[in-house]
């Protein structure tokens, strides 16, 4: 199946995304970032949701978030990860970066803004 | 947890090529996904069933879950893989320099291997460890084919008598022998229970022993023939050897499955053709190519091994999902 024109553009920005959302929610888990990311982008943006994970573990053995597992009151388990000094060093690059990027492309598509 | 979840858990699990505690990671964070999303679209109204159904289609296709969280895992950095080069390199500087027969050198590069393998083995097994076993599992069956004049002077002793040999040093050798090839068998399947791909670039070496160790028969063994004719092979196994310490680096460094099987293949096949063409050679190119392939069978026998073990695997995970 062809992947979307959204999907090829995310696939790139996805761990910037996972990031980004983890470091303003202070600490969050898989199923909470897929709905945050689908929810802040008006569904614009969705993925396969089992491919968050992988993403989320190469995060964590790059050493920019930690993961650690944690009981809810219903007995539930759930992996919660934060970000370390790592990461959000990482994600204000990150965040350079794409600003840069944007204002280029915008320089491009809207030069009257310029 | 219901029996599409269950099964879908069961297909990845089957997929994944990870070390048994982060599968059970993976495993766990997934099925958490799943109690969450299905719980989430009853509330929407939907059914178990179609919730279920529903979340499986959300979550994607096992293959490619299994291949982006292989290699999520699988990358590491330049010094692991300095590290998981450095064992060829350092047996490959030995028969280069042809310093392979000076005792002093030989036992400080067998010994240095052994203990690094014993230590990273209890420590975790890091990524680099796998040749460093390789070339341990060579240390006993180069021993073995060292005493094996032993074992023949008793079975020729038995089958046609003539002077009795010392039966104590008998029974120590074959007490040796059947240890060594336990300890191969049994390293063999734990390596293959993680991956099998480990277990071909820990068995890689083996092959390439194996060829030399035969070609020295042909020479008379270790101390008796010509010292000219016993470094005939020293410059194709220390090229060799370097091959696989490329293969081994890249082995840590490359994120992607297929690209390992390909390069793992390739310098397998090169390093088979090798020793068939020495033990081999004279018996033309359909000898030699049939040796080559029964070498790089073995080189890759492991999967064999992993794919008899997956059933049980299963089975055993299917257990700890319905308890």
């Amino acid at each position: 199946m062809r992947e979307s024109r959204s999907e090829h553009m995310l696939r790139g920005s996805a761990e910037g995304l996972l990031l980004f959302l983890i470091e303003e929610k202070g600490q969050s888990y898989g199923y909470e970032i897929i709905r945050e990311i689908e929810r802040r982008s008006r569904g614009y943006l969705t993925f396969k949701e089992g491919t968050i994970y992988p993403a989320l573990h190469k995060l964590e053995n790059q050493g920019l978030i930690l993961g650690e597992w944690s009981e809810l009151p219903s007995g539930q388990q759930r992996r919660c990860y934060r970000i370390t000094e790592k990461g959000r060093k990482e994600l204000s690059e990150r965040i350079q970066a794409w600003e840069g990027f944007q204002n280029a492309l915008n320089l491009i598509y809207k030069p009257s803004n310029a | 947890m219901l029996p599409e979840v269950g099964c879908y858990l069961r297909e990845v699990h089957g997929l994944l090529h990870l070390e048994p505690r982060t599968k059970r990671l993976v495993l766990a964070e997934l099925r958490t996904y799943f109690q969450e999303k299905v719980q989430e679209l009853q509330g929407e109204g939907l059914s178990e069933q179609e919730a279920a159904r529903l979340a499986i289609l959300c979550c994607g296709r096992p293959r490619i879950i299994a291949r982006r969280m292989y290699e999520a895992h699988s990358h590491g950095t330049a010094s692991e893989a300095g590290l998981a080069a450095l064992p060829h390199l350092i047996v490959a500087f030995l028969f280069a320099s042809h310093l392979w027969l000076q005792p002093l050198w030989g036992i400080a590069a067998v010994s240095g291997i052994a203990v690094v393998t014993i230590l990273a083995w209890w420590n975790g097994r890091p990524s680099w460890l796998y040749p460093w076993i390789g070339y341990s599992l060579a240390i006993p069956l180069i021993c073995g084919w060292v005493s094996r004049s032993i074992l023949g002077q008793f079975v020729s002793f038995a089958l046609m008598g003539g002077p009795a040999p010392n039966l104590a040093l008998v029974a120590l050798v074959l007490l040796f022998c059947v240890l060594s090839l336990s300890v191969i068998a049994v390293t063999t399947v734990r390596v293959a229970e993680r991956d099998w791909l480990l277990a071909s670039l820990m068995l890689v070496p083996l092959p390439i022993f194996g060829g030399w160790l035969c070609s020295l028969k042909g020479m008379h063994g270790f101390f008796q023939g010509p010292a000219l004719a016993i470094h005939a092979l020293d410059s194709e196994i220390s090229l060799a050897l370097v091959a696989l310490a490329v293969t081994s680096a890249g082995f840590v460094l490359v994120r992607q499955r297929v690209l390992k099987i390909g390069g793992l293949t390739v310098v397998g096949t090169l390093a088979a053709a090798t020793v068939a063409h020495h033990l081999w050679g004279q018996q033309g190119l359909f000898g030699l190519i049939a040796a080559s392939f029964l070498l790089l069978l073995f080189i890759l026998s492991p999967v064999l091994i992993r794919s008899f073990f997956s059933d049980e695997d299963a089975v055993a995970f299917a257990e700890t999902l319905t308890s």
